[in-house]
């Protein structure tokens, strides 16, 4: 094989290879976990201390407004949340209002944290409103008025007045913390809605490609703590010290993005070589 | 000629001038006739959405229905499958209830499932754009290697590991460059929202009408 075609391979490996050696990769790593060490990073940190810092009976919004695509990302993340509010003397309102997927993907949550198990009543220390449709229009309705926008019952049809919770949760000005893992979207409406007209404090879980945007209003003190995705949901879940998917995941994402690493200097390798081999 | 423009152009835009205006009077002008007023607009809003999805579902199976009727090539046996989908989970949901096992098992196994199969599918194809992309071509190729590498390198656990250096770059780049970047154009969206509500506020923009000017 001559120099140059050794370099033009190096520059277009077989797409079939590269799958196959991911592939093969992430496989490792997953059958023979290596479980890499790592720093908890500040805005984590922040997340945890502000919820630890709420006083007893606090009403907290969860809002895990996630879609399916979203769920490999975010679900973990929310998880974490969850547990930890959970596990706080807190008082939980459950509800979404971007996506549709999210009421499934909510009691997926919910089966994972189990509630009573942790001694939480459901009407005393939790509900779940359920989904309501409109996206912005709802988000503005339910910091006005979180009944009427979701039709005065909770999502299992039971009446808000015969639920001691929902009393205290009657529209932002009871809700004073948000906790929204979502899939992009729901954390700008309440900074809108929430944020702007009461003064809601949020706490976020995004997708690491959308982080930037919303860190804008972190700097702007509409956000709280902007969380990226499922590395800062593997830091969460060590600060609350229940390992979950966020951190098993963690050894799959060094190795891919070694790999990934890997191939961009030899693809780089094989570019610059060519070009200077030309211009010779 | 003259009571079909009235009604579906004229109406429409005078509604929703006044209906606009309400909602910004609600903001600047805060007297409580105003703000009982707006938070009504809010509910019935999120009223006509609800059954917008109603709506939206009979749509799709009439337009799934209609190919299915003219054996469109390719795709009516999807049709097929889809509306026995639509039928089979709506069923389920009104009569056993979205907490039922079976209803459970549909969500989570075959629609949560392949949709998360083909979001793992698209990272195997981002991979390798990745690989094809990040070239030091020119310039501005150069930069996105070095912020790519460092990045990547900040956000894996891996990254600490090799050097120390890497979570402190990768985070300023995220947090400075990329976060200017991204504040810039949400300042520019944010301009051209507010021209287009106003724009649509007072009639000039109609394309919500849905129909040509005549």
């Amino acid at each position: 094989m001559s120099k140059k075609e050794t370099l033009t391979i190096l520059e277009k490996i077989d797409v079939r290879f590269i799958y196959g050696t991911l592939l093969l990769t992430l496989a490792f790593v997953t059958l023979v976990p290596i479980g890499l060490p790592f720093t908890i990073g500040e805005q984590s940190k922040k997340a945890y201390n502000l919820i630890e810092a709420l006083p007893a009976g606090t009403v907290v919004g969860f809002v895990p407004d996630l879609d399916a695509m979203g769920w490999l990302q975010g679900g973990p993340p929310a998880i974490a949340y969850a547990r930890h509010l959970f596990r706080r003397p807190l008082k939980i309102v459950i509800f979404v209002m971007l996506s549709t997927d999210a009421v499934g993907l909510t009691f997926s949550i919910l089966d994972q944290v189990k509630p009573e198990t942790l001694g939480k009543k459901y009407g005393e220390d939790w509900i779940f409103l359920g989904y309501a449709a409109g996206g912005e229009a709802a988000y503005a309705a339910s910091a006005d008025d979180l009944w009427r926008t979701f039709g005065g019952r909770d999502y299992y049809g039971k009446s808000l007045e015969d639920l001691p919770l929902a009393k205290s949760a009657k529209s932002a000005k009871d809700i004073p913390l948000l906790v929204v893992p979502e899939s992009g979207g729901a954390a700008i409406l309440f900074v809108r809605h929430w944020n702007a007209r009461y003064q809601t404090q949020i706490i976020c879980n995004e997708p690491p490609m959308i982080v930037p945007q919303y860190t804008a209003y972190e700097r702007a003190g509409q956000i709280s703590v902007v969380n990226s995705g499922l590395r800062d949901g593997a830091e969460y879940e060590k600060l609350i010290g229940q390992p979950g998917l966020s951190l098993a995941a963690m050894d799959g994402l060094s190795a891919a993005t070694f790999l990934l690493l890997g191939y961009i200097v030899i693809g780089n390798i094989g570019f610059l070589k060519r070009k200077l081999s030309k211009e010779a | 000629m003259v009571s079909s423009m009235l009604y579906r152009r004229t109406a429409p835009l005078v509604l929703g001038f006044l209906l606009g205006l309400l909602m910004v009077l609600e903001y600047y002008v805060p007297t409580d006739a105003f703000r009982i007023a707006a938070t009504s607009m809010r509910t019935w809003a999120v009223v006509i959405a609800t059954i917008a999805i109603g709506f939206g579902l009979t749509n799709v199976v009439r337009i799934h229905y209609a190919d299915i009727k003219s054996r469109r090539k390719g795709t009516w046996p999807f049709s097929v499958w889809m509306l026995v989908i639509i039928a089979v989970i709506l069923v389920l949901g009104l009569t056993a209830g979205t907490q039922h096992v079976i209803y459970r098992f549909f969500f989570d196994n075959m629609f949560m499932l392949p949709y998360n199969t083909v979001v793992t599918f698209l990272c195997f194809s981002t991979f390798s754009a990745g690989y094809r992309a990040v070239k030091a071509r020119s310039l501005e190729g150069i930069l996105l290697l070095i912020g790519t590498v460092f990045v990547m390198m900040w956000y894996a656990p891996i990254g600490e590991i090799l050097w120390s250096g890497f979570p402190t770059i990768g985070k300023w780049i995220y947090d400075v460059p990329s976060t200017g970047s991204m504040r810039a154009i949400m300042i520019g969206a944010a301009i051209g929202s507010a021209v287009l509500g106003i724009k649509t506020l007072i009639g000039l923009e109609r394309g919500w009408l849905g129909r040509r000017e005549e």
